[in-house]
């Protein structure tokens, strides 16, 4: 007999009174008043016998805080006209300034969060510094029209998101450690042969500061016979242990770079050029010729007011370094951190950097519509430290490689990830979900300056948004508790949005996609409808026809799998209606689904890359990706390919590095 | 009431990993009350519902900890020969002799073996290392095996 059925048997007797426990809850919850109320009172008390006039201050500016604390979501939508900096001094001071809020800031912080009203709840959503957070928009589908093959899991349709995988329909390149793999695609036995393998990877020895300095590469795009990849670089300091309080700050990455090969000759790319900016690569993106990077540069404590390159961000083109212009670095009043947000926008077709923009304060998630960059960094407001839970937004409007400060504005709460936002008909939409001050979840409309033109707030409070998508005028978003709400909301009045419909079934999604005509897919876990407890993965396709009446339609529960990335991960996502599949990364594996709108989802393929390159960890860490070319599909995992044909789920070949 | 939607989720576990401290029922009821006021008075925010269950352990094992070092239980011990768990739980011996180890081992094992957490979790809960809940229910399984005459599956 087993030791575990044994002990719940001789347990299952010992049952708690649990009306009793509601009953004692319920009257301290009266009685706590009372002793609260008399500690105030009397430390007033005795503060007043003492210094009265601080008292009177200390009120004063206690009002003044729960006045803005109030009154925070109107100061927002004062329309602060963003300004340039006028000269590097100015630049200076606003650094200075902000270096203190910063650990002012961090002290208020763990203040907070020893009172227990903070706590990681705070950052929830932000995702880490520096990393990409997915998603967003009303591009149903990855497909290219016409085009027979997959492309990248972009949020908005026109605007090419990096990734370790692309494909142009007869061949398939692969980012694996640092080299550049291209793949040639043939419809005969072996439908993939490998047709060469570049090292991109450079390590430069800098004697000056006796440091390594080595790329790291991440992604990169394809734009016809031009492939851009895109590194970190990261310093490894050599040299005496004296100068480790100098350098220390300065480990990590930080620059970001890119190296443009010309791949006419598939066979043996050609390098052309590179170009690189300060800061840790946040995310890019590249629209027609252009490509916009974008990255994170924190200032250091130790920089030098005679040294420009200190504390501003410079870009490196044509093997020249330049700092930005004061008059090209934007003051964001809402900052709360000394760091730069550094957009540079480079035209692939000849290689030049069109121009390079930064703003001051870090950027968090990034989304871009096909006009405008839109930068969110978490922010204080003025005076209202208190209320620092909210998003700060800064509209780059972006043409031809030329970047524009567009507008500014703030909306209160944390956002997800990047499919939180949407432009729509010269909207913005965003959901935030804002948790001190309990005031649940909302979503509001902005114009083009960013000003809320509508919005809906106190959805579900003590719920969290888990997913969102929009589509043109509806808007999908699933908030979690123990079940999951889908709500879908009519946004075609940009001043009266309007929940249309409110879907509660355990579980919830992480990732939304729509899938076809009138269907909306949803991929994430199923919970136990009273604790909530985590079941295992699930699939589910939602009936969208009626917006009023969304319904669930099919579900596929996982129980075997436990995790998915796809919330933070939304490329290794391959989900198509016209090919009936729907691929994503669960645990340590990749699972391939079928869908058919009779019997709903079936498993095809289930695959667990090899481990022998050391590369266990490949799938948890997103670097699974499936596209299609024909009636292939290709799982591309760190140490290889696995061709499979969609109709017969039949596994054609696999190809190891 | 959001204390009322816990409690009805949560009371038994609470209950019960207070009990395996205090391994008497007033007690333990008495300690589930104070972890339940506690949440309601404070009203923590929890990212997700594993969290929640984390805090309410945490919160539990302290506040059995804190009963345990009180003036009134080191004072006046109870009775050691109560006769509330055999006499009222029936014949099974498992329990009795889980009640019998030592106070670190009991709750590693009840939450192992009874709230099916896994080691990982187990650790969280306990605010100690993987490694040290092996060795924890390693030293268990071995005083287990001593004290039960039957051969029961630990499941290793």
């Amino acid at each position: 007999m087993k030791f575990r059925d044994a002990l719940k048997k001789d347990m299952a007797p010992i049952v708690p009174n649990e009306q009793a426990i509601q009953t004692a809850v319920k009257q301290s919850q009266w009685s706590s008043k009372k002793p609260k109320h008399k500690t105030w009172v009397r430390i007033t008390a005795v503060a007043c016998t003492f210094v009265f006039a601080i008292v009177g201050i200390v009120s004063l500016s206690l009002w003044r805080n729960q006045e803005n604390y109030n009154n925070s979501f109107a100061q927002m939508q004062i329309n602060r006209q963003p300004a340039n900096a006028k000269s590097y001094d100015e630049l200076l001071q606003r650094l200075q300034s902000l270096q203190l809020t910063q650990s002012s800031y961090k002290k208020q912080q763990s203040f907070w969060d020893m009172l227990g009203l903070g706590g990681s709840k705070l950052f929830d959503g932000m995702g880490p510094n520096g990393q990409d957070m997915p998603l967003g928009t009303s591009i149903p589908e990855t497909v290219d029209k016409g085009n027979d093959y997959s492309d990248t899991n972009n949020q908005v349709q026109g605007v090419q998101e990096a990734d370790i995988v692309k494909t142009d329909g007869k061949f398939i390149y692969a980012l694996v450690q640092n080299d550049l793999r291209i793949l040639q695609v043939d419809s005969g036995s072996t439908p993939l042969t490998q047709v060469s393998c570049t090292e991109v990877k450079e390590s430069v020895y800098d004697k000056t500061s006796q440091n390594t300095y080595t790329w790291h590469v991440k992604e990169m795009h394809l734009y016809g016979d031009r492939l851009v990849i895109l590194y970190n670089i990261r310093t490894e300091r050599r040299g005496n242990d004296n100068d480790s309080i100098r350098y220390a700050t300065y480990l990590g990455v930080n620059r970001t770079g890119m190296v443009l090969y010309d791949v006419s000759d598939r066979s043996a790319p050609q390098r052309m050029l590179c170009y690189s900016q300060s800061g840790a690569m946040l995310s890019s993106r590249m629209v027609g010729q252009y490509l916009y990077l974008i990255s994170n540069d924190s200032v250091y404590q130790q920089y030098k007011e005679e040294d420009v390159f200190s504390f501003v961000p410079s870009v490196i083109s044509d093997e020249k370094e330049y700092a930005l212009q004061p008059q090209d670095i934007y003051m964001n009043d809402d900052a709360i951190r000394a760091s730069y947000v550094v957009l540079g926008g480079i035209d692939i077709n000849d290689g030049t950097a069109v121009s390079q923009k930064a703003v001051l304060g870090s950027g968090n998630t990034v989304y871009v519509s096909e006009d405008s960059i839109y930068l969110t960094c978490a922010a204080a407001s003025k005076n209202t430290a208190i209320s620092a839970s909210s998003t700060s937004i800064v509209r780059v409007q972006y043409k031809d490689g030329v970047l524009n400060l567009a507008a500014q504005g703030s909306v209160p709460g944390w956002l997800l990830n990047q499919f939180s936002m949407d432009e729509y008909n010269g909207y913005f939409r965003i959901v935030t979900t804002d948790a001190r001050e309990q005031m649940g979840n909302a979503l509001f409309v902005l114009d083009k300056d960013l000003k809320v033109t509508g919005k809906i707030t106190g959805i579900a409070p003590d719920e969290q948004v888990k997913s969102v998508r929009f589509d043109g005028e509806i808007g999908y978003f699933v908030t979690f508790r123990q079940t999951d709400p889908l709500f879908a909301v009519n946004l075609s009045n940009p001043e009266n949005p309007v929940i249309l419909s409110k879907l509660k079934i355990p579980g919830y999604s992480s990732y939304m996609q729509t899938y076809g005509e009138n269907l909306l897919l949803g991929i994430g876990y199923e919970a136990d409808e009273i604790s909530g407890g985590i079941i295992g993965v699930k699939v589910s396709m939602f009936d969208t026809t009626d917006k009023t009446n969304v319904t669930q339609k099919h579900k596929l529960v996982l129980s075997e799998y436990y995790y998915t990335a796809v919330q933070s991960n939304h490329k290794g996502v391959l989900a198509d209606s016209k090919k009936g599949i729907v691929c994503f990364p669960a645990d340590n594996g990749y699972v391939v689904l079928g869908y058919d709108a009779e019997n709903g989802f079936y498993r095809k393929a289930e695959i667990f890359p090899d481990n022998q390159n050391g590369d266990r960890w490949s799938a948890a860490h997103g670097r699974i990706r499936a596209l299609y070319i024909g009636d292939n599909l290709y799982v591309c995992y760190q140490g290889g390919v696995y061709v499979y044909s969609i109709n017969s789920a039949e596994m054609l070949q696999w190809l190891q590095y | 009431m959001e204390v009322e939607k816990t409690i009805s989720a949560y009371g038994s576990l609470v209950y019960r990993v207070a009990y395996s401290y205090t391994k008497n029922f007033a007690d333990a009821q008495d300690i589930a009350q104070e972890v339940f006021i506690t949440l309601a008075q404070k009203k923590p925010v929890f990212p997700s519902p594993v969290q929640e269950r984390a805090w309410l352990m945490r919160c539990t094992k302290n506040r059995s900890l804190n009963w345990m070092r009180s003036p009134s239980f080191r004072h006046e011990p109870l009775p050691q020969d109560i006769p509330a768990p055999q006499a009222s739980i029936g014949d099974g011996d498992v329990l009795p002799a889980v009640l019998d180890l030592p106070e670190k081992l009991r709750i590693t094992v009840y939450l192992y073996y009874y709230e099916d957490l896994d080691i990982k979790q187990t650790a969280k809960c306990l605010g100690i290392s993987a490694s040290a809940v092996k060795t924890r229910l390693c030293r268990a399984r071995e005083l287990l095996r001593t004290r039960l005459k039957g051969d029961y599956d630990y499941e290793i």
